[in-house]
């Protein structure tokens, strides 16, 4: 009986150590306030990654990777290389998407989905997702060596699309790297950043459109 | 994957093909995987991103589809029903499934292992083929 009560006791034990302390609304507050200063000073960054779909349907998973390249204010290329090629860039007001056998311009003008996409994958790399209090309702949790910082969407458009985003940020550098999307159907895509590279020189022609 | 397979020599086995569906002023590109066994047919469609396009079940005996989960900007009575019959079609050409979905309608062209099913009518085609060099990592979590 003791040895179980021992057990118990222990993993309880880990399992609080694991979570992290218990976080006041004032520390979660000034957790913000430096996650945001913290990208607001992000000039450039450029990181390989690792994209892990979970299906859960079919209890299986994707792995995907590649390359992206960020630059302020809003230039994006996110670039795949295995298991296939695909290759997104967005400058601003227009999306190139690419690949083997077809190649697309949209105006984000027109197309509201490559807008969000768009929107979506810059502003949670860029960890500037946690100003935009209209977009989600943000919390924070200690996890160990990581800030977890979720988001919940509050807008109809994004609630369709996600349930949640979990964003993870290094306690060393307040850097990215982790985002958790969290579908409605209960499947999950994880993106692990790896390599990361902050405000060093990035070739202003990785973000040209081709024609 | 040779798209012509039968459904008897795959069963309860996944399928990883890369799908593209075009219209006439959209372009939809991503994965699909489906997991073959003897009584049905489950499977996701997803792009690159990884956010869920559509997620099916497919009942052998019945050969009904039943559409579980579909994105929001295509969840519309009007394209669910369109999905659905497409779909239908695309599995009985993808795993030959013996007395398939009637061709009337459809055009199909088939190169190598890639698959084109066009819905004349709604001009609307699906593309697939399989991925190439792919492989499970384990160095991610679960």
């Amino acid at each position: 009986m003791k040895k179980i009560f021992t057990l118990i006791l222990f993993s309880i034990i880990c399992s609080l150590a694991s979570a992290g302390a218990t976080l006041s609304q004032q520390q979660k507050k000034d957790i913000i306030t430096k996650l945001n200063r913290s990208s607001a000073s992000l000039k450039s960054m450029s990181a390989s990654f690792s994209q892990t779909k979970y299906i859960s349907l079919l209890s299986d998973k994707m792995v995907s990777e590649g390359k992206m390249y960020y630059k302020q204010p809003n230039r994006l290329r996110w670039e795949y290389t295995a298991p296939y090629d695909y290759v997104f860039i967005f400058n601003g007001t227009k999306v190139y998407v690419g690949n083997k056998s077809r190649k697309d311009v949209i105006d984000t003008k027109s197309n509201k989905i490559f807008k969000e996409v768009a929107r979506i994958m810059m502003s949670t790399v860029t960890g500037t997702a946690l100003s935009g209090a209209d977009d989600f309702t943000v919390d924070v949790a200690d996890a160990g060596s990581l800030w977890r910082v979720t988001l919940v969407p509050k807008k109809k458009d994004m609630k369709r699309m996600f349930s949640r985003i979990m964003l993870s940020f290094r306690k060393t550098d307040n850097m990215i790297s982790e985002i958790d999307l969290y579908e409605k159907n209960n499947d999950r895509t994880n993106i692990r950043l790896k390599n990361l590279s902050v405000n060093k020189t990035v070739d202003e022609k990785l973000f040209t459109i081709p024609k | 994957m040779n798209a012509a397979e039968p459904a008897d020599s795959c069963n309860g086995t996944l399928h990883r093909l890369a799908f593209r569906i075009e219209t006439v002023n959209a372009c939809v590109s991503g994965i699909f995987v489906a997991n073959v066994s003897d009584d049905r047919i489950d499977g996701c469609m997803f792009n690159e991103f990884g956010v869920s396009a559509v997620d099916f079940s497919y009942f052998m005996k019945k050969h009904k589809l039943k559409l579980l989960n579909v994105a929001g900007f295509l969840d519309k009575w009007y394209i669910r029903k369109v999905l659905k019959n497409d779909i239908t079609f695309c599995l009985h050409r993808l795993f030959g499934i013996p007395r398939g979905k009637s061709a009337k309608g459809y055009e199909v062209t088939q190169h190598g292992d890639s698959l084109t099913v066009t819905n004349r009518k709604r001009h609307i085609s699906y593309y697939f083929s399989p991925l190439e060099n792919y492989c499970v990592k384990d160095d991610t979590e679960e």
